[in-house]
């Protein structure tokens, strides 16, 4: 489960503050947080994953407050426990698709790495259909087989939380549906508590909530007893 | 290869092209300085070791380092020679072994040194091939002289005309090659070895023709025979190479104790000799000089040493400079990969770990170059000595 509380978060000489008082995620809930450019959406992504420390508030994935973890400790929980994809795929591109695929064990030496890693990493791939692709380079692949080794590398570790930044922002149509169905598939066979960000309203089918983000962080102090996301949002797709 | 230093291996070899760029700048700025430095410590051991095992030598008045390099490396036309003479005085009476240098010709450009056999055990040169001169016109090469023209006992060199324009002038001798020296890695190596003598014949100084005494009939040649003095006509027939048959017949005309030579080494008897023999040369106003080699040479190696100074110098700033370049370069990288350092971190990769990323690329970088700059040293190393000899050699 995730729950924020009373969170606040500026960026340094920047005018836009995010103040979100309230937010609760399921464990295993699909949630898509959608709104304009520029509202926070990215931001709040990073502070869910302990990249940023929020000014006040609280944030709880599985049970953990992040911000009161440290460095050390709230990176070790980032590789456990949550895993990440992003609108531009940001993969390597010095590194072929397994390597891609393996590299949070590549510089994570929390992660034990072993043979078992690897051959689940070529089912992943498999699962994905980038068998035969396995030893090309990122430049070598398509846009959609880009984002699929992204999603793989996301969910080799088998986190908990999976987040999700426009992961369909660079797709065409078709690839949209298909790299979203393959996220759901995978998250739904390993129970993973699942937030995608996007501002593409044509993809919000499937997923068991929808947050207006623009509306919920203006919310009222007493909006916040609501608890659900449902309520803060109002929107379920 | 896992974690930072693995991926730090596969970006370097992903990026062939600027990874060996970056290389070759490490290795370029780092090895000259180094390859000049060997050499310059090569020149220094070599020029310094043949001065030390050349006690003294006495020539012309004029430059001592020209006269050092003459009797040295066999550098021609850069002194006026001393009678032989001088040799019999540089002896002085039993105070020193006193050898004749005669170095004024060449023979396929390479220097013909006429000398005394006492040469070769003064330098500790043994025979590789064939024995030393026993006769005139005879002639013992050099290890490279050899190997280089391919002559081998038994056969011929010709010894080169002193001014190809001078039709008139002395025609070239044919020298018979009866040995060849071991390699001794000095210029001897390099060199043409005469008897004095046959210097002579090359010279001019001595000559051989038929016997006037034994005129043809066909061919008359004699002009006058009168009172012991014979003219002859320029029909006569002057041998081009000395053998059984004509040996006889060459002759020197004039005194032999005016004959030139170009230098005298001279080995004395022990340290108070050789102040005794400084001192005859250093009195009165002797035509010729008696210099130590390794003073002279030492003094050459510390202007060579300030020269090197600069070079130095100018090592260290050029060095500078890249280093400046090579941090541009890195910079601008990690500026071009802020993106994917941020990925990582993302990912779950610690600051410090992103750190050891770039300096393990860096480290490979570096460590290439090292190894580039270990193998090139070690090349010129082994070489520096060939180089050394051939710059030597080729000034002369």
């Amino acid at each position: 489960m995730i729950q924020i509380e009373n969170l606040k978060f500026q960026y340094p000489r920047a005018e836009f503050m995010l103040r979100l008082p309230r937010l609760v995620v399921e464990s295993g809930q699909r949630v898509a947080i959608v709104g304009p450019s520029g509202c926070g959406k990215t931001t709040l992504l990073n502070l869910i994953s302990g990249i940023t420390l929020p000014l006040e508030g609280t944030v709880q994935v599985c049970g953990e407050e992040v911000s009161a973890m440290s460095d050390a400790s709230r990176r070790n929980f980032r590789i456990a426990k949550i895993g990440m994809v992003f609108q531009q795929f940001e993969l390597v591109e010095y590194l072929d698709v397994l390597s891609n695929i393996l590299l949070p064990f590549s510089i994570n030496s929390t992660l034990p790495g072993s043979s078992g890693i690897r051959c689940r990493a070529i089912e992943f791939a498999e699962a994905m259909g980038l068998k035969e692709k396995l030893t090309r380079r990122p430049a070598q692949l398509s846009q959609g087989e880009q984002q699929r080794v992204a999603i793989c590398r996301a969910l080799i570790a088998e986190p908990r939380v999976v987040l999700a930044d426009e992961p369909t922002g660079n797709l065409d149509p078709e690839n949209k549906r298909r790299i979203l169905d393959l996220i759901f598939q995978l998250a739904e066979k390993q129970n993973q508590t699942l937030i995608v960000v996007t501002h593409d309203m044509g993809i919000l089918s499937g997923f068991d909530r929808v947050v207006d983000f623009e509306k919920m962080r203006f919310s009222k102090a007493d909006e916040k007893s609501s608890g659900s996301i449902g309520s803060a949002v109002g929107g379920q797709a | 290869m896992k974690g930072p230093l693995g991926l730090a291996w596969r970006y370097v070899l992903f990026h062939k092209a600027k990874s060996l760029i970056l290389v070759a700048c490490i290795v370029l700025t780092t090895i000259l300085p180094v390859a000049v430095k060997l050499l310059v410590w090569q020149f220094d051991q070599k020029i310094v070791a043949r001065a030390a095992s050349t006690p003294s030598v006495v020539g012309a008045r004029g430059s001592s380092l020209d006269l050092v390099l003459s009797a040295l490396y066999f550098k021609q036309g850069a002194i006026e020679p001393v009678s032989y003479a001088e040799v019999e005085r540089a002896r002085g009476d039993g105070l020193a072994t006193a050898i004749p240098l005669h170095c004024m010709f060449t023979a396929m450009d390479y220097p013909v040194v006429g000398t005394s056999l006492e040469y070769f055990d003064y330098r500790d040169l043994g025979v590789g091939a064939g024995t030393l001169f026993v006769s005139l016109g005879d002639c013992v090469v050099g290890h490279k002289v050899a190997e280089m023209l391919s002559v081998n006992v038994g056969d011929q060199l010709i010894s080169d005309r002193a001014n190809v324009l001078d039709l008139a002038g002395q025609s070239p001798l044919k020298l018979n090659v009866v040995g060849v020296l071991e390699a001794s890695r000095t210029p001897d190596d390099w060199a043409v070895f005469v008897d004095l003598k046959t210097a002579w014949v090359i010279q001019g100084l001595g000559h051989g023709h038929q016997d006037l005494n034994k005129e043809s009939p066909d061919s008359p040649v004699l002009i006058a025979s009168d009172s012991g003095r014979i003219i002859a006509n320029r029909g006569v027939v002057s041998y081009i190479e000395i053998n059984d048959e004509n040996v006889d017949s060459f002759h020197f005309h004039g005194d032999t104790e005016e004959f030139p030579v170009t230098a005298v080494l001279v080995s004395a008897n022990g340290f108070k000799e050789e102040t005794i023999l400084q001192g005859r040369y250093e009195s009165g106003e002797s035509e010729v000089q008696f210099v130590r080699p390794e003073i002279v040479v030492r003094d050459l190696m510390t202007i060579v040493f300030q020269v090197n100074r600069f070079f130095n110098a100018n090592a260290i700033l050029i060095g500078g400079s890249t280093a400046m370049l090579l941090v541009l370069v890195v910079l601008l990288s990690l500026r071009l990969r802020k993106r994917e350092m941020e990925t990582m971190f993302r990912l779950g990769c610690s600051r410090g770990a992103i750190v050891w990323l770039q300096v393990g690329e860096m480290g490979i970088i570096f460590g290439l170059a090292m190894v580039f700059v270990l193998l090139g040293s070690t090349w010129v190393w082994s070489v520096s000595g060939d180089i050394v000899e051939s710059l030597i050699v080729n000034s002369r």
